[in-house]
C-alpha cells in the first residue's frame, strides 16, 4: 500500500527522499523553522535572559501540577493540604520551595529583562508590540503571585490578600464589584480560595501561555534585535543559527539558575505560618515584590488614598504599555536617549528605593523567623467563652485525647491514657489534681502546659474535661460508693463558664503544688523515649498508629526527613514543642537528655531500629520517695484549713470538720495518690473499675475487686504480700516500686471498690487503718458536697 | 458566528459574575449576621481598659455554613453607667487589624500606619475615616454586640450585607 504513495514522498532540502517520520510529520521543516534561525551578530549570553524566563515558567507549571496532586482548596482543608505537602509528601518541601522561590526568581527575571529590552531599545519599530505582550506578560505574572499567595492559607497569606482586595476595592466605581467577583462573596472565605486557585493553576497560566507564543511569534518575526553598536556588515558576517550556539548558551544559564534554586531551596524552605485566624491580630505584609506598593500607601492620606491605590499603578502601567509610541526617537544607543534613560534610572531607584526603605524600616521583616511561628501563651483579651476552651481543647489535647474524650485512638499506645466519659476516672480525680497535670503535665506522657497556656485557661480546661462525664451519668463507677453520685453535680459545674469563678485566684491555687521534679537523667535513653516518645512515635518511630489522628507527625525513619531537619531544629522541637502537638518537654528533660533523644530519633533513620519493649518497663520512672501528686497548701497556724480538692473552695471559708485539719488533709493527698498508683501499676489488668473484665479471658485467675466474696475472704496483710511480693504467676511483685505505706494506700483504694462500704461505715472499725479511712471518706464526701455546692453560684 | 460566542458568553459571564447577583438574601437561614452576640458578663469589663472580645458568627461560606471567629475592641465608661465603646479592629484603610498600643495610648494600625484615639477617632495617617463603631446592648447584666462589616478605604462608614 506504501508504495502507491511513492509520488508523493517528500523530499527534504537537500532532495534526498524524507524519512518515516518526516514523511508524516514535517518534523524536519519544524525543526528547522524552530532552531536553526539565524542570529545576526552570533549567540549572545545576554540573548539567553529571556529563555531563561520561559524556562523558570516551565518550571513553575511543573512544580504547579505537581502541588496540585496534594492540594485542597478550602478553607478547612488548604492550610492542612500544604502542611502535608511540607511535611509528609516526599520531597513535598523541596517542589513546595522549589515553587515559592520560583515565584520570586521569575519576577526578579522579568524586570531584568524588561530593563535590558529597555535599554537595548528593543522596544522600537517595529517591534513594539513584542514589548507591549512583554508588559501584559509581567502583569499577568504579578497576577499568579498575587493568586498564589493565598492559596497556603496561612495568616500571612490571608491578611496580605485581604490588603490586596482592600485596594482592588478601592478603584473608583467597579473596584467593589471587581473585589466582589474575585473573593467570590461579600468576605474571603471558601469561594475566594477556589476562585483564586482557578485563576492561579488554570486562567493566568493558560493566558501566559497565550501571550507567550504571540510573543514568540512576534519576536522571530523581527528577529533578535541586534547591538546598536554593531553595523549590518558586521553582523551578517558574525551570523550563527540557534542551534547549537544560542541554544547552548541558554542551556548552560537556565542549569546554572536551576541548581542555584536548588541550592537555596535545599537550605531555605518555603515557609508556613500558622493558620489563617481572622480573629487573631497579625502584621500583614505582602511579598517582597510588592513592598514598593505597601510603602507607597503609607504616604496617601485620606481621599488621596486612591493615589497610590490606583492612579499611581495604572499611570504607570499606561506609561509602561504604551511606552513604545512616548518613545519615538529611532536611536537604540542609550547614550543618544537621555530621556529615556534617566526615566529608567528614576523608576528603577523609585521601586528599589521604596522597596528596600519598605524592608530596612520594617519591623517586622527583621523578626526571626523562629520567634514568629513559637506559639506562645498570648494574654486574654476578654473573658474566656466556651468556644475558645472548645478550641484549646482541640488546639492541645485532641490529639491524644480525641474529639470525645475516650482516648481510645492513642490507648494501644498508651495504655494509661484516661477515659474522661467514664465516671469512675471523673470520680477519682480532684479538679485540682487535673488543673495540676495539665499545668505540670503528668508522667510519664502528659505534658505541661504552664509555657504554653495561661493559669486561667488550665481551669478553664479542666472544666471542660469535667464536662465529658455529663452524658455518662449514671454509669457504675469505682469510687462511687465512697463519693455521692455524681449526678448531684448540677450541669453548671460543667459547662464551661470559668468568667466567674475562675480568674481572681488563680495564682494561690498553683502555689500549693509540689512540681514533679524531671527524673530524666537517671533514665537511659531507650527508657527515655519510650516514656517521653514512644505513644506517639511508636516503637519503629514511624508514628504510623498515630497518625489518623495527628497528620503531621513525622516519620523518624524517613531519610528525607532526617536529613530535611538539622539537630538544632529538632532539639528545639524537643524542649519547647512544635506545631500543635508536639508538646514541650523542657520541663522534663534538660538539654542534655534532649541531645541524648535527639541521636536515638536519629538512628532511626531508615529503619535501622526498633525500640524494645518490655511491659515491665514500659511502665514509668521510678516511684518518688514524694508522692508526684501533693496538694500541700499549708495551713497557716491557727486558721481553718483550706479544703483543698476544689480550686474553688480554697478561697471559701470551710466548714470546721471534726478531724484535725493536718491529718485530713494529709489523708485526702494519700489517697489520691494511691489512685495514681493504681492508674498506673494496676489498671492495665485490673481495669478503671477493678473488675479485670477485659483481661479475665487471657487471665482467669483475676479477681473482680467489686465482689464482696473476694474483699471478705482477704485480708488487708494478704493483700499487701501480693501487691508487694506478687501472686501466682501473673500478678508482679511491686516491692521497689512501692513502699510498704503506699501500699496500705492502694489496698485502700482497692477496698473502696467492694460493695461493703456501708455494711463497714455501721460496724466499729476493726483496725486503726479502716478508721482512718472511714474519716477519709467522710472527709471526701464533705469535700464532694462543697464543690457541688459551688456549682449553681457560678451561673449568678 | 458570533450567536454561537454570544451563546457561550453570556452564561459563562454570568457564571462568573455570580457573586456580584446575590448580595444579600443568600444569607437568611442559620446567620448570626444581623444578631447581637453575646460578649460576656458585664463585670468582665473594667472601666477605662480596652479589651479585645471574642465572638462567633455563622455565615454561609459559599457550599456550607462555617463558623467565623471576630474579636472586637470593647472598653466600658464610666459615665453613664454600662455604656460602652466598642469597636471593630478592622482598620478603615485596608482592612487590616488594629491594635491598642498601651504604652502609647492609642490605637495602631500595623500595616500602614494609621493611628487613631481612645475613642477610635482619626489621629493620624491613611485612613479615610476612624474606627467602625459597632452597636452593643446590654441584656441581663451582659454585653451583647452586633458585628457588622464595613467597606474599607471610603470616608462613608458604609456597611456591606453578608
Amino acid at each position: 500500500v506504501g508504495r502507491s504513495f511513492q509520488g508523493e514522498e517528500k523530499v527534504n532540502e537537500q532532495g534526498k527522499p524524507a524519512g518515516f517520520w518526516e514523511a508524516r510529520t514535517g518534523w524536519g521543516r519544524l525543526k528547522e523553522f524552530l532552531l536553526l534561525e539565524p542570529l545576526p551578530g552570533g549567540a549572545r549570553w545576554a540573548a539567553a535572559f529571556g529563555s531563561l524566563l520561559l524556562f523558570v515558567f516551565l518550571l513553575q507549571i511543573v512544580t504547579g501540577i505537581l502541588l496540585t496532586l496534594n492540594y485542597a482548596p478550602a478553607e478547612k482543608t488548604a492550610y492542612s493540604s500544604v502542611k502535608f505537602i511540607q511535611e509528609e509528601v516526599s520531597y513535598g518541601w523541596f517542589i513546595r520551595s522549589v515553587h515559592h522561590w520560583g515565584s520570586s526568581a521569575m519576577v526578579i527575571l522579568l524586570l531584568f529583562h524588561l530593563v535590558q529590552v529597555f535599554v537595548w531599545g528593543a522596544y522600537k519599530r517595529p517591534r513594539e508590540f513584542t514589548w507591549m505582550i512583554g508588559v501584559l506578560l509581567l502583569m499577568c505574572t504579578l497576577g499568579l503571585a498575587f493568586t498564589g499567595y493565598l492559596l497556603p492559607w496561612d495568616q500571612k497569606a490571608y491578611w496580605a490578600t485581604k490588603v490586596g482586595l482592600g485596594i482592588l476595592g478601592t478603584v473608583p466605581e467597579v473596584g467593589d464589584g471587581m473585589r466582589t467577583v474575585l473573593q467570590g462573596g461579600p468576605e474571603i472565605g471558601n469561594l475566594t480560595l477556589t476562585r483564586f486557585f482557578t485563576l492561579h493553576g488554570f486562567v493566568l497560566p493558560g493566558l501566559i501561555i497565550l501571550l507567550v507564543v504571540v510573543h514568540m511569534y512576534l519576536f522571530r518575526l523581527h528577529g533578535v534585535t541586534p547591538g546598536w553598536w554593531q553595523s549590518p556588515a558586521q553582523l551578517k558576517a558574525r551570523e550563527q543559527p540557534f542551534w547549537p550556539y544560542q541554544a547552548w548558551k541558554d542551556g548552560v544559564l537556565a542549569l546554572l539558575f536551576l541548581v542555584g534554586l536548588g541550592v537555596w531551596c535545599y537550605y531555605q524552605h518555603a515557609p508556613l505560618e500558622a493558620q489563617a485566624d481572622p480573629s487573631q491580630s497579625y502584621d500583614a505584609r505582602p511579598e517582597w515584590y510588592f513592598m514598593f506598593l505597601f510603602q507607597l500607601l503609607r504616604y496617601f492620606h485620606g481621599p488621596y488614598e486612591i493615589i497610590g491605590t490606583f492612579v499611581l499603578p495604572l499611570v504607570f502601567f499606561l506609561i509602561l504599555f504604551f511606552w513604545p509610541f512616548l518613545d519615538r526617537s529611532p536611536h537604540r544607543n542609550p547614550f543618544r536617549r537621555p530621556i529615556a534613560m534617566s526615566l529608567l534610572v528614576l523608576g528603577t531607584m523609585g521601586l528599589v528605593g521604596l522597596t528596600t526603605f519598605a524592608i530596612v524600616t520594617d519591623v517586622k521583616m527583621h523578626e526571626p523567623e523562629i520567634a514568629q511561628k513559637k506559639e506562645e501563651a498570648k494574654p486574654i483579651a476578654g473573658p474566656i467563652q466556651r468556644l475558645d476552651v472548645a478550641k484549646l481543647y482541640s488546639d492541645h489535647c485532641v490529639a491524644c485525647h480525641g474529639v470525645d474524650g475516650t482516648g481510645k485512638l492513642i490507648r494501644p499506645g498508651m495504655p494509661t491514657i484516661p477515659d474522661f466519659t467514664s465516671l469512675a476516672w471523673q470520680m477519682s480525680q480532684t479538679d485540682l489534681e487535673i488543673v495540676h497535670r495539665i499545668r505540670d503535665g503528668y508522667e510519664p506522657l502528659m505534658p505541661a502546659f504552664k509555657e504554653k497556656l495561661q493559669p486561667s485557661q488550665h481551669i478553664a480546661l479542666a472544666i471542660y474535661v469535667r464536662a465529658f462525664a455529663i452524658e455518662h451519668v449514671g454509669e457504675p463507677g469505682a469510687i462511687a460508693a465512697v463519693t455521692p453520685p455524681v449526678t448531684t453535680v448540677p450541669p453548671a459545674t460543667k459547662e464551661v463558664q470559668p468568667k466567674t469563678e475562675v480568674k481572681p485566684k488563680e495564682p494561690t491555687k498553683t502555689e500549693g503544688i509540689v512540681v514533679a521534679t524531671p527524673v530524666a537523667s537517671s533514665m537511659p535513653v531507650a527508657e527515655l523515649y519510650r516514656a517521653y516518645c514512644l505513644a506517639c512515635h511508636d516503637l519503629d518511630g514511624r508514628g504510623t498508629i498515630i497518625r489518623k489522628a495527628m497528620p503531621e507527625i513525622p516519620n523518624f525513619t524517613d531519610a528525607k526527613w532526617q536529613t530535611a531537619k538539622t539537630d538544632p531544629e529538632l532539639l528545639h522541637s524537643i524542649l519547647e514543642g512544635k506545631g500543635k502537638f508536639m508538646l514541650p518537654m523542657k520541663a522534663k528533660v534538660n538539654k542534655d537528655d534532649a541531645g541524648r533523644l535527639l541521636a536515638y530519633i536519629r538512628d532511626f533513620k531508615e529503619g535501622k531500629q526498633v525500640v524494645k519493649v518490655e511491659p515491665k518497663e514500659l511502665a514509668v520512672p521510678p516511684p518518688r520517695s514524694e508522692p508526684a501528686v501533693v496538694p500541700a497548701p499549708a495551713p497557716a497556724p491557727g486558721a481553718p484549713a483550706p479544703a483543698a480538692p476544689a480550686p474553688t473552695t480554697a478561697a471559701r471559708p470551710t466548714p470546721a470538720t471534726p478531724l484535725q485539719p493536718q491529718v485530713a488533709e494529709d489523708n485526702a493527698g494519700r489517697i489520691r495518690v494511691a489512685a495514681v498508683y493504681f492508674k498506673q501499676y494496676c489498671l492495665n489488668c485490673h481495669g478503671i473499675d477493678g473488675r479485670g473484665t477485659e483481661i479475665r479471658p487471657a487471665m482467669p485467675m483475676i479477681p473482680d475487686f467489686k465482689q464482696s466474696a473476694w474483699q471478705e475472704a482477704h485480708t488487708n496483710a494478704q493483700l499487701a504480700a501480693s501487691v508487694l511480693d506478687g501472686k501466682g504467676t501473673l500478678m508482679p511483685a511491686f516491692r521497689g516500686r512501692l513502699d510498704e505505706s503506699q501500699v496500705q494506700d492502694l489496698i485502700a483504694y482497692v477496698r473502696a471498690f467492694g460493695p461493703t462500704t456501708l455494711a463497714q461505715a455501721k460496724k466499729p472499725p476493726s483496725s486503726e487503718f479502716e478508721g482512718q479511712f472511714q474519716q477519709l471518706q467522710r472527709e471526701w464526701e464533705t469535700l464532694q458536697k462543697q464543690l457541688n455546692e459551688i456549682g449553681p453560684k457560678k451561673d449568678k | 458566528m458570533s450567536l454561537l460566542a454570544l451563546l457561550v458568553l453570556v452564561p459563562g459571564v454570568a457564571y462568573f459574575l455570580g457573586p456580584l447577583f446575590r448580595r444579600s438574601g443568600s444569607s437568611a437561614m442559620g446567620d448570626s449576621t444581623g444578631h447581637f452576640l453575646d460578649a460576656g458578663p458585664l463585670t468582665e469589663f473594667a472601666v477605662g481598659e480596652w479589651r479585645l472580645v471574642n465572638v462567633e458568627l455563622v455565615r454561609q461560606n459559599g457550599w456550607e455554613k462555617s463558623r467565623v471567629q471576630r474579636s472586637i475592641w470593647v472598653n466600658r465608661q464610666r459615665e453613664p453607667a454600662d455604656s460602652f465603646f466598642v469597636l471593630s479592629p478592622i482598620c478603615p484603610h485596608l482592612g487590616c487589624p488594629v491594635n491598642f498600643r498601651q504604652d502609647q495610648r492609642r490605637f495602631v494600625c500595623p500595616c500602614h500606619g494609621g493611628t487613631f484615639d481612645t475613642k477610635g477617632t482619626l489621629i493620624s495617617g491613611p485612613p479615610p475615616r476612624g474606627m467602625d463603631s459597632l452597636q452593643y446592648e446590654v441584656r441581663a447584666n451582659r454585653l451583647w454586640i452586633k458585628w457588622q462589616d464595613f467597606k474599607v478605604g471610603v470616608k462613608e462608614q458604609l456597611p456591606v450585607t453578608v
